[in-house]
């Protein structure tokens, strides 16, 4: 244990079962984030103990990493995000700053009325309003976005989507050979 | 309608003035025609000039003569009664609108080749000493270089002009449209301004190769005092147009950089979901990877004590009184057993000295010890560097219930 380390660690009850249950913490977390940034070292020492992997992302949020399976809600809300990242590209000028910035009314997205992409939703077991609303409750749930009602906004946290983004590109172009240098 | 002069081959002379009062008078008829590229009838004419007319207009038929006489207009190719503003006059207004056409790298080469050949050119005309020759060379030299000056600032003011329509979104673009557009600008317009401003590349060697062979026909026509003004403002303008190609690819990069970064990554975001949501028509759902992306720990309590046991439990250890521990029982009687020092049995060995018998010696002292004590003591008499010692054949000794067999070992004090 480090010399530093103690267990009289501010909101450890709150921080410790947020992250436990894949919570993302940020900064709209207030006291919470704060109190884990301030002390991060700390804190990644005593989860580490406990057979935690503390995540500090470079958009400054954190999170445990772990082997557990989130499956279904994993892939529920992936496939969601994936189409509003195509949606926004399509009818946007800026994905990144609607994406983050802007509110999305669930009835309003066009995950269940085109044809194509009602056929992924449907992949993924979401076939009507209600399925949809709670797949925003998951990104609630998980800290990925703020909900009311049926108005979803995104959080920090949500920059993992654009990671999963990026990565299967890279995958894909590591496997191709070169063509263009853009 | 007038005479028209456009299907003339021979474009006969107008007096400059003459253009530029009318243009000054008419402005907005000639910009509506400039705001048709696809041409109009000479009915349509008609309709365009009545439209703008003022109070006490000249009749549309001799405005139509006029603007034809003035070169204003022209037949387009292939098409019979139909007429657009001649290429010249379009090219003047772009240049006034600020209205910019991106020239395609071809054009440059075109531009490069020229000027190289005339460099050569003029190389050899002074070689030859035939300043005619080498007249006609800085000429055609000028040319090239306020080309090549025009085409750099018509990509510069283009790209601009591009990026303001897409930052403004006059036209609606999407991402991938906005990024491809970009890529265009990026690729075929940016790198050929800095294929002239790289000193890597052979434009860099061919604009010094034709400053040296302008300085050098200049100190060679010293004597000749408008050659060698001709032949010094030539160099003056390749110095100019030098200054202003890397001003102007400056300048271009600089605007276009951050919105090829942008939208590089809008693009990659757009690419990257886009083929996510392909991989799972193909493929599946398992093929997204997205448990293995979104893993969470697993954290299961298993065994915990609930708080109320471990109050209560501490309430017991709190409320407990320890007594005192058991003594331990030594039976009476029972013999001390002391520990036999190797020390004090080599000093008593060493007062004995000499010794015939080591173990005989250790067997009659300490015979009612474990056999392992006295061959600590036999081994550390061996072992001892103040002792002489000399071993013979091996014996048997008897103790405390055991037969040892050794060495037989004398020993005698060292000198």
């Amino acid at each position: 244990m480090s010399s530093e380390s103690n267990f009289d660690l501010p909101h450890l009850s709150d921080i410790f079962d947020r992250l436990r249950r894949g919570h993302h913490l940020c900064t709209d977390d207030g006291e919470l984030f704060y109190a884990l940034q301030e002390r991060e070292h700390l804190f990644r020492d005593l989860f580490e103990r406990l057979g935690f992997d503390l995540v500090r992302h470079d958009r400054d949020f954190y999170y445990f990493h772990g082997t557990g399976s989130l499956s279904k809600t994993a892939r529920r809300m992936g496939v969601f995000v994936l189409i509003l990242v195509e949606h926004l590209a399509e009818t946007t000028e800026d994905i990144e700053t609607q994406f983050m910035q802007g509110s999305f009314i669930l009835a309003e997205l066009p995950h269940l009325s085109k044809e194509r992409y009602c056929s992924y939703m449907k992949e993924v077991g979401v076939t009507d309003d209600d399925d949809l609303i709670n797949v925003a409750r998951n990104l609630e749930q998980f800290g990925f976005a703020d909900r009311n009602s049926d108005r979803i906004h995104f959080r920090t946290p949500a920059y993992r989507f654009f990671d999963l983004c990026f990565s299967a590109l890279d995958q894909d172009d590591s496997a191709e050979p070169a063509t263009t240098a853009v | 309608m007038g005479r028209y002069y456009c299907d003339s081959p021979v474009r006969m002379h107008v007096n400059p003035q003459s253009v530029l009062r009318f243009a000054a008078d008419h402005y907005p008829l000639l910009r509506e025609i400039y705001d048709q590229p696809e041409g109009f009838s000479p009915a349509d004419l008609t309709s365009v000039i009545e439209s703008h007319a003022d109070e006490n207009p000249p009749s549309p038929s001799y405005v139509v003569e006029r603007i034809q006489e003035l070169h204003l207009i022209e037949e387009r190719p292939g098409e019979t009664a139909t007429y657009e503003m001649t290429p010249f006059v379009r090219e003047f207004f772009e240049f006034l609108l600020r209205q910019h056409h991106l020239a395609t790298p071809e054009v440059l080469k075109g531009y490069l080749n020229e000027l190289e050949g005339q460099t050569s050119e003029l190389d050899e005309s002074v070689r030859v000493d035939d300043p005619a020759r080498t007249q006609r060379a800085v000429q055609k030299l000028n040319a090239a270089i306020e080309s090549i000056r025009k085409f750099s600032f018509g990509n510069y003011a283009g790209i601009v002009d591009q990026l303001l329509k897409l930052k403004s979104d006059r036209e609606q673009y999407s991402v991938k449209e906005r990024f491809e557009i970009i890529v265009d600008l990026w690729e075929h317009y940016l790198k050929p301004l800095e294929e002239l401003v790289s000193v890597r590349k052979s434009t860099e060697v061919a604009f010094n190769r034709l400053d040296r062979h302008l300085q050098q026909a200049a100190d060679i026509y010293q004597l000749d005092g408008r050659m060698h003004r001709e032949l010094l403002s030539t160099r003056h303008r390749l110095t100019r147009m030098r200054r202003e190609l890397a001003s102007h690819y400056q300048s271009s990069y600089t605007e276009l950089l951050p919105l090829y970064d942008t939208y590089r990554r809008q693009n990659r975001l757009y690419r990257g979901a886009s083929r996510l949501l392909e991989r799972l028509s193909r493929n599946g759902l398992n093929s997204l990877g997205l448990t293995e992306f979104f893993a969470l720990p697993v954290h299961r309590n298993k065994g915990l004590l609930a708080d109320s046991e471990i109050e209560s439990y501490l309430h017991i250890v709190h409320d407990y009184t320890p007594t005192a521990p058991r003594p331990i029982a030594i039976p009476d009687g029972a013999p001390a057993r002391g520990f036999l020092s190797v020390e004090e049995a080599l000093d008593e060995l060493s007062r004995s000295l000499p010794v015939k018998d080591v173990m005989s010696w250790c067997v009659e002292r300490y015979n009612d010890r474990p056999p392992r004590e006295l061959l600590k003591v036999f081994q550390a008499v061996i072992r001892e560097p103040s002792f002489v010692r000399y071993f013979t054949r091996r014996g048997t000794y008897r103790c405390n219930g055991f037969l040892l067999e050794a060495p037989t070992v004398t020993v005698h004090a060292r000198p």
